[in-house]
């Protein structure tokens, strides 16, 4: 079944922040398909009379001022840092 | 060394805490073993001089009379998601390639307090995306059982290192099976903890509401153990449960008269191989003939589990993995000029198939027009499983099903995604249940690979299934 188009893949990528190479977006397209047919399943399970409980969260902890971890921690994976920041090309010109 | 190599869990702890061993001599042992079976390639990271500098400060403290501690000198391995002072946290991602974690996870923490020597990091499917170990971007991990064949997955590498004696125990963590089936294809032991007893911060999220860290370990009694050391509450983990523990290590039963197991009646109607029906079969022999009652039960959407499975574990895996962007940690894109450039350079240079697929898909069921067809459809399904699930276990202690429908498969025998996903058939409900499940090796299959057992609890009912599984490992013959 054929129910994401070529464009679709295009603009979920554009979304995603992925480039495909073509060969990429034809086994993607593909593959996603053969998913979201089996997915289709879903439909045939009656939900009308269920209500979505959101238990995900437990105990929320007391919101405690406390000290964060130094700076110099954070920035140590930084691919790039300049004076005590993370570095960026220009975003505004 | 072997005679140290084939002790078990326990008993290396108590070796050690009784002065038969030290935790320099264990953690050695250990150390000699990894290099002598590198080809099996189940680690990522490794420092031994920070391995016999942690065993040798546990020996200094015992010297000093001070022999606490669940774990005290044993070598123990964390899964490559969980964040460590010291060892990479890569997810077997190259978009992590080097990243150095800044604090370490509740669960390694509880390890060092409980005696432990950090040994590495497992080798895994790439952000724990698979079932097989072949996503990873630091190469397929062999199964000791037999190197032809995959160890499972994503927790392959932990499971690996248990098989092949290079550790007396492992962490994993498992979001739709990936401590339990390759518990099940290396003939270990793994237990998935309910969701919400086992702190998960500082573990690298893939599906949020679905995650939880669990041990693997050669037997039931070291699961246990591995378990009271790494469970409880923890402030720093919104969805950990803040409930009174009582230990499960040691506490196993003489007899499992008043047990009643649920058999489930759509599970039977699944494809899965002969062997393994065989082996199921004869493990329920084994628990009927040992007082065990069998009630038959109906969980009728079981199967579906799988669709719920992916469209909830991929919206969330899209969402969580956004924060791979190369701007503050993880790989940017060299050649990147712009702000965007980074973005999507980084991310598509870094991620690897599997995980590109899982967020396209997870985007796509979260994108405006579809986000009721499928992601808001899946939570209610959800909700109607759950309920499934309670009303079962309104019967039973427990429900048996295999593990994984087949042994471990040949590397490079699943076909498409859509093959590989269907392969997890059993071990996903649970985690869309939310409750506890063990993984036992229960006899030998095809090409003599192991098979394994698994039993589903109700929440927080973790000791009663190492109960059950701890009885079959010590009388089934």
């Amino acid at each position: 079944m054929n129910i994401v188009s070529k464009e679709d893949v295009l603009h979920i990528a554009k979304l995603s922040k992925l480039q495909l190479t073509p060969t990429e977006q034809e086994a993607m397209q593909q593959s996603l398909n053969e998913v979201l047919t089996h997915i289709q399943a879903l439909e045939n399970i009656p939900t009308h009379n269920t209500e979505c409980k959101n238990k995900t969260f437990g105990t929320l902890r007391a919101d405690v001022v406390e000290n964060s971890m130094p700076q110099q921690s954070i920035l140590q994976n930084a691919p790039k840092q300049e004076g005590g920041a993370f570095a960026v090309p220009k975003v505004v010109e | 060394m072997e005679e140290i190599l084939t002790k078990s869990l326990t008993e290396i702890v108590e070796g050690i805490k009784n002065g038969t061993y030290t935790s320099t001599q264990v953690t050695q042992a250990c150390i000699q073993q990894i290099e002598k079976t590198k080809e099996y390639n189940t680690l990522n990271h490794t420092n031994f001089e920070d391995a016999l500098r942690q065993a040798n400060e546990i020996d200094e403290r015992i010297a000093q009379g001070n022999t606490n501690g669940l774990l005290l000198g044993a070598p123990i391995v964390v899964k490559d998601n969980m964040c460590t002072y010291v060892l990479p946290t890569t997810c077997s991602s190259k978009i992590l390639e080097n990243f150095v974690a800044p604090y370490e996870a509740t669960v390694v923490s509880k390890l060092r307090a409980e005696g432990a020597v950090i040994l590495g990091k497992a080798n895994m499917d790439e952000f724990a995306m698979g079932s097989s170990n072949e996503t990873s971007a630091y190469g397929k991990v062999l199964n000791p059982c037999n190197t032809s064949r995959v160890p499972g997955g994503s927790s392959g590498g932990s499971a690996a290192c248990v098989c092949a004696h290079q550790c007396f125990g492992a962490l994993g963590t498992d979001t739709g099976g990936s401590i339990r089936q390759p518990a099940s294809f290396c003939g270990v032991v793994g237990l998935k903890p309910t969701y919400g007893e086992v702190s998960r911060r500082g573990v690298v999220a893939f599906a949020s509401s679905l995650d939880q860290v669990g041990p693997m370990a050669k037997n039931v009694a070291d699961t246990a153990l591995l378990f009271d050391a790494i469970r409880g509450y923890d402030a720093k983990d919104s969805t950990s449960s803040n409930h009174k523990r009582t230990p499960t290590a040691g506490k196993f039963l003489k007899t499992l008269k008043g047990l009643r197991i649920g058999l489930v009646k759509e599970i039977f109607e699944q494809p899965m191989n002969d062997d393994v029906r065989q082996a199921l079969e004869k493990a329920i022999s084994f628990y009927k003939l040992s007082g065990v009652e069998f009630v038959d039960v109906s969980i009728p959407n079981i199967a579906q589990a799988i669709d719920m499975y992916y469209i909830l574990s991929s919206a969330e895996a899209a969402s969580n993995l956004a924060r791979f962007d190369g701007i503050k940690y993880g790989r940017r894109a060299p050649e990147a000029k712009t702000v965007e450039d980074i973005y999507t350079l980084s991310r598509s240079q870094g991620f690897g198939d599997e995980v590109k697929r899982r967020i396209m898909l997870g985007n796509y069921v979260l994108s405006s027009g579809y986000f009721d067809a499928y992601y808001k459809k899946a939570t209610l399904c959800q909700e109607v499983l759950k309920q499934q699930f309670a009303k079962a276990f309104e019967m039973c202690d427990a429900l048996i099903t295999p593990t994984s429908p087949t042994v471990a498969f040949p590397f490079g025998s699943k076909a498409t995604p859509l093959e590989m996903y269907l392969s997890d058939i059993y071990t996903v409900p649970v985690n869309i249940f939310g409750g506890p499940a063990i993984s036992f090796p229960c006899g030998k299959g095809e090409n003599n690979m192991p098979i394994g057992l698994q039993l589903i609890g109700n929440y927080f009912e973790e000791q009663t299934l190492l109960q059950l599984a701890e009885f079959y490992e010590r009388e089934a013959k």
